[in-house]
């Protein structure tokens, strides 16, 4: 054995065994430079060791909170991950014990309110309703994605969640080079609206707004992707998405639908800046009378 | 590890997979210190690795049920963490931040007055977390696990899902690179 194909490394970290071992160790026997290679590389692991882990976590404290985290129902952003998803094409109508669930049109209702009676119907329809949903996750219209991975992460068994997420895993990775560059007036560049938008609601406005605003100026089919999926997220059930919803819609200089915040009058923690934004916006105040607003507002939506 | 750790490990795992949820905590338990620590070596940041380990548990409570064996826990749920790290840094640009706080953190501690031996201890480490901070992504990520996690080649190789040779190489060109920067030290 030579000096070059001594393999050093492996011996210091005991991935030798046998002769490969007894046989570093005669060259290192017979050759000064090596011992001295073998010195310095154990300096530098004492160095390099020397640098404290910093102060753990208190035990107790860390394993409840992932207890707790585990148990929680995956959230809005996971399903917002999901509808990130290409798949396949096209949604079918099926029934189940004998009364038919025409879970395409429960869907695109959901889609426009979501509801607990929706939900439950289109849960009443069994695995063969997951199949829909999952198939819906390649449908081209933005809003029925979001709607369709929403219920599928509500209603989904772990391996269903844990294949989707898998699926998402994969096209982030292929997407993942273009979402950091700039984007530009691509057509494809419009399939970077739902990971702005999840990345908003995600608390990571700065960049997301950024990439939003350009989109909407250089895209024509990211206005409308834009518009639609911000309108869902106003229309979640969650507060928060909600919250980061309106951000957005005050945000950016786009124009929404004005008849979404509206419906956000009756929030008990958004109604107050929903009205806010409203007057802002038209330069008229009916206070939370909804159906005021929507027949003021009838004709500019 | 020890193959005795590993079976432990798989029996838990059994466990948890015939219902058993008390076998997860006893596995969070087992690794939350490793865990935390390999975060935190990550990301330089204890709000964020404890963030980090936390959300790598909760993916590996949902996946669990799934996992079939074929490379120990232990590399298994290594894999989930740096999968994390490496979608964090991607979605956010993080690896440069992370830098940026690496050497604020070195540089606060300079200023810091202090005794001439802690001086050079606080000096030396921040001077080695940069370093370990310029490192190319794999070589850093090998170098990690081996070096404060304790993972022999195989173990990394299963983690970082590439081959024996791959880890051999990185950790070498890691050391060469950090004996020449770190030279001064040694």
């Amino acid at each position: 054995m030579n000096c070059a194909e001594l393999r050093l490394d492996e011996y210091l970290d005991g991935e030798l065994a046998g002769p490969d071992r007894a046989s570093v160790e005669g060259h290192l026997a017979s050759c000064a430079a090596c011992r001295s290679e073998l010195e310095r590389s154990r300096k530098l692991e004492s160095v390099l060791r020397s640098v404290p882990a910093g102060t753990v976590p208190d035990a107790d404290r860390f394993v409840n909170s992932v207890r707790s985290r585990a148990r929680r129902p995956l959230g809005f952003r996971w399903a917002i991950a999901a509808a990130l998803l290409a798949g396949i094409t096209g949604l079918v109508v099926f029934s189940l014990s004998g009364r038919p669930v025409d879970v395409r049109a429960e869907l695109a209702a959901y889609a426009d309110k979501p509801s607990a009676e929706g939900e439950n119907r289109i849960r009443s329809a069994g695995p063969a309703g997951l199949a829909v949903l999952e198939t819906a996750l390649g449908d081209g219209s933005v809003k029925l994605q979001f709607a369709a991975a929403s219920l599928l992460f509500k209603l989904a068994d772990g391996p269903t969640r844990d294949r989707v997420l898998a699926r998402f895993q994969q096209r982030k990775e292929a997407t993942a080079t273009w979402t950091l560059n700039e984007p530009g007036a691509d057509d494809s560049d419009d399939e970077l609206v739902p990971i702005a938008v999840s990345l908003a609601v995600d608390g990571q406005q700065r960049w997301a707004m950024g990439v939003l605003q350009k989109l909407h100026r250089l895209n024509r089919q990211a206005q409308h992707k834009i518009v639609d999926s911000v309108v869902t997220l106003l229309h979640s059930t969650d507060v928060d998405i909600q919250r980061h919803a309106l951000e957005i819609v005050k945000k950016l200089d786009i124009e929404f639908p004005l008849s979404a915040v509206v419906e956000l009058l009756d929030s008990p923690e958004l109604g107050t800046e929903a009205l806010r934004f409203l007057r802002q916006e038209t330069k008229k105040d009916f206070g939370k009378d909804k159906e005021a607003w929507l027949k003021a507002i009838g004709g500019s939506n | 590890m020890s193959e005795g750790d590993a079976m432990v490990d798989a029996e838990l795992v059994l466990k948890f997979q015939g219902g058993e949820e008390s076998a997860f905590e006893t596995l969070v338990r087992k690794y939350m210190k490793d865990a935390y620590s390999f975060c935190l070596r990550l990301t330089h940041d204890a709000q964020e690795a404890e963030e980090l380990s936390q959300m790598g548990f909760v993916n590996a409570y949902r996946a669990l049920r799934g996992f079939r064996g074929e490379s120990s826990f232990k590399s298994w749920l290594y894999r989930i963490f740096i999968n994390q790290h490496r979608d964090r840094i991607r979605r956010t640009r993080r690896a440069e931040a992370r830098l940026v706080v690496v050497r604020a953190e070195a540089e606060r501690r300079q200023a810091m007055p202090l005794e001439e031996s802690s001086m050079h201890a606080t000096e030396l480490e921040g001077v080695v977390k940069i370093k370990i901070e310029g490192l190319p992504d794999r070589q850093r990520e090998v170098l990690t696990l081996h070096l404060y996690q304790g993972l022999d080649y195989r173990e990394i190789a299963a983690a970082l899902e590439c081959t024996y040779d791959d880890v051999k190489m990185n950790l070498s060109l890691a050391r060469k690179r950090l004996k020449e920067e770190l030279k001064g030290y040694l």
